[in-house]
């Protein structure tokens, strides 16, 4: 089964990365595709650009946002809509994500993922969101599961069951992300695959793999390591119940080099179903 | 009933407590949280895990925020943090953040009023070191992120007549700040990235060309006459009245001669400039 937009398996990629830049420039790997951080280059015109613009001419580009802040209940700030829009139309990119929350209220930026009580006033505020910023940007937006802390004595209906209404609702697609179910199914105490199999399969455009820092009484998604063998089970898990689907590693901190970031990536093969698409 | 906090009020409350100062308790008794939930209603409204309490769980938002930012401006403020060391930099940032708050979907326009912020603190030492070195890093920063320009090309100068020269004014490319210092923190900065020995801090004026032709980025210190000059025609003065006002501010005229040609002819391979038009004859 694949996503109900028909956008490709783009294969095994790679987050691009400051500290990368000089080898891919150099090197030109054989990576299926890369993702960006949106708003890292929303608002400058040097050398990241530059960089952007000449790995987009060779590979795949997909965005990946962290302050579109759907949850929030400010208004929708168009003016960074815009900035998005003109980056996807630059680089070709196939969908546009972001996260399932909001970052700040009041005209503030916490520049964190925030986490939303589960409920009907969520859901309903929510998919009107969506639905705006689907239209504005007309292109596929997709929105990923975050990683959470905490949990509302407010929410009526678990984390899945609201993706999945929003998912239908509001029309759009769904980047899971392997690790952040596995990290927020042991600070909450949920079986992972229930989360899954509640998604439906043909919502999800992407995954995310990451590793995780954990603490004993929690874990939090830090982006700084493997990616452990728990959440590898669960990408299986996920390819079987789910499908093949265009599957990313992040790693944003104590990043090493380009090749260990690959490396690890590479290890999805083993569990990916179908056919993957490769670079050259 | 925590049931129906509505989900505004939710974000306003949660808001509040991860960016109020102070420990975690003082966060949500401070006034700007009490005003959406009252601390009684916490422990109701954010549930427990099996290994921590609501607050607990609150606290690891209310750490994350204070690192994330620090560990944003600490890549902005690299010599600066280093130098203070990472204590005073969590504490300055942390008081920064609380009067200047991000209000953008960027990180980067965080650093902007940094600067400012350091000249109103009377717990840095040596204060006027430490103010312009942030005011450097902050400039090359900005000059990272600017847009580009085209550059004067060796054919837009040919084509200027000799008896033209005096009249021409010469636009800078947009990536590029001109500085002033008191400090040596131009010194400072580059034996920081050489992980070579560091200058000794103590009042010198120094004058730096920080500026992006292309993709790379480039500083250079300048004399004392270079950087009056190269002020005076970013200000958009015409060669020739730049050339005066530099020899009204103590530069010898024997000195311009000899450097002039040099100095031009550098900031124009470098990349400094972007266009030359002529003014209009008096």
């Amino acid at each position: 089964m694949t996503n109900r937009w028909n956008l490709p398996d783009l294969g095994l990629g790679v987050g691009l990365r400051t500290v990368h830049y000089q080898h891919i420039l150099s090197n030109y790997p054989r990576v299926d595709w890369f993702e960006i951080i949106s708003e890292n280059f929303l608002d400058t015109e040097g050398r990241p650009m530059y960089v952007l613009d000449q790995v987009a001419e060779r590979y795949p580009v997909v965005m990946h946002g962290v302050s579109m802040s759907i949850g929030s209940t400010d208004p929708i700030n168009f003016e960074y809509l815009r900035k998005l829009k003109a980056l996807a139309k630059r680089i070709n990119a196939p969908w546009v994500s972001d996260h399932l929350c909001w970052t700040g209220v009041s005209g503030k930026n916490v520049h964190d993922l925030l986490p939303m009580p589960y409920n009907e006033e969520s859901l309903k505020h929510t998919v009107e969101r969506v639905k705006i910023v689907s239209d504005f940007l007309e292109r596929p937006l997709v929105l990923e599961n975050p990683s959470s802390y905490i949990e509302f004595a407010n929410s009526s209906m678990t984390e899945w069951d609201f993706l999945a209404a929003l998912l239908e609702e509001a029309d759009c697609g769904m980047l899971l992300d392997i690790n952040n179910v596995y990290v927020s199914s042991f600070n909450h105490s949920f079986d992972p695959k229930r989360y899954i199999d509640a998604i439906p399969a043909d919502r999800v455009v992407q995954y995310h793999l990451a590793g995780h820092t954990s603490y004993g009484t929690h874990i939090i998604d830090t982006h700084s390591d493997y990616v452990i063998d728990e959440v590898w089970g669960l990408y299986k898990y996920a390819n079987e119940v789910i499908g093949s689907r265009a599957t990313l590693l992040e790693w944003d901190d104590d990043i090493p080099d380009f090749d260990t970031v690959h490396n690890e990536v590479l290890k999805a093969q083993e569990y990916k179903k179908q056919g993957v698409l490769v670079y050259g | 009933m925590v049931s129906e906090i509505p989900l505004a009020v939710m974000q306003q409350w949660m808001q509040a407590v991860i960016m109020a100062k102070g420990d975690d308790l003082e966060a949500i008794h401070s006034p700007e949280a009490t005003k959406f939930l009252s601390p009684q209603q916490v422990e109701y409204f954010i549930l427990p895990s099996r290994t921590l309490e609501p607050i607990e769980r609150l606290h690891i938002y209310r750490r994350m925020y204070i690192l994330r930012l620090c560990e944003a401006l600490a890549s902005d403020f690299e010599a600066f943090s280093d130098y203070v060391g990472k204590d005073k930099f969590e504490e300055l940032v942390t008081d920064y953040v609380a009067i200047y708050p991000s209000t953008s979907y960027s990180l980067n326009p965080l650093s902007y009023r940094f600067p400012e912020f350091l000249r109103s603190r009377k717990d840095i030492e040596p204060k006027r070191f430490l103010v312009e070195l942030a005011e450097l890093e902050l400039a090359i920063t900005q000059v990272f992120d600017m847009p580009q320009s085209p550059l004067l090309s060796s054919e837009q100068v040919s084509a200027v007549p000799p008896e033209a020269w005096e009249r021409v004014i010469l636009r800078p490319i947009k990536a590029l700040r001109l500085l002033k210092f008191d400090y040596p923190v131009n010194d400072y900065l580059t034996a920081f990235r050489n992980e070579s020995v560091l200058p000794e801090i103590r009042r010198k004026n120094n004058y730096v060309l920080v500026y992006r032709p292309g993709y790379s980025m480039r500083r250079e210190s300048l004399s004392r006459q270079a950087y009056l000059l190269l002020r005076h025609l970013l200000d958009g003065k015409p060669i020739a009245l730049a050339i005066e006002s530099c020899i009204g501010q103590g530069v010898s005229r024997k000195l311009l001669q000899e450097k002039l040609f040099y100095w031009f002819r550098d900031w124009v391979a470098s990349g400094v400039f972007s266009s030359l038009e002529c003014s209009a004859r008096d």
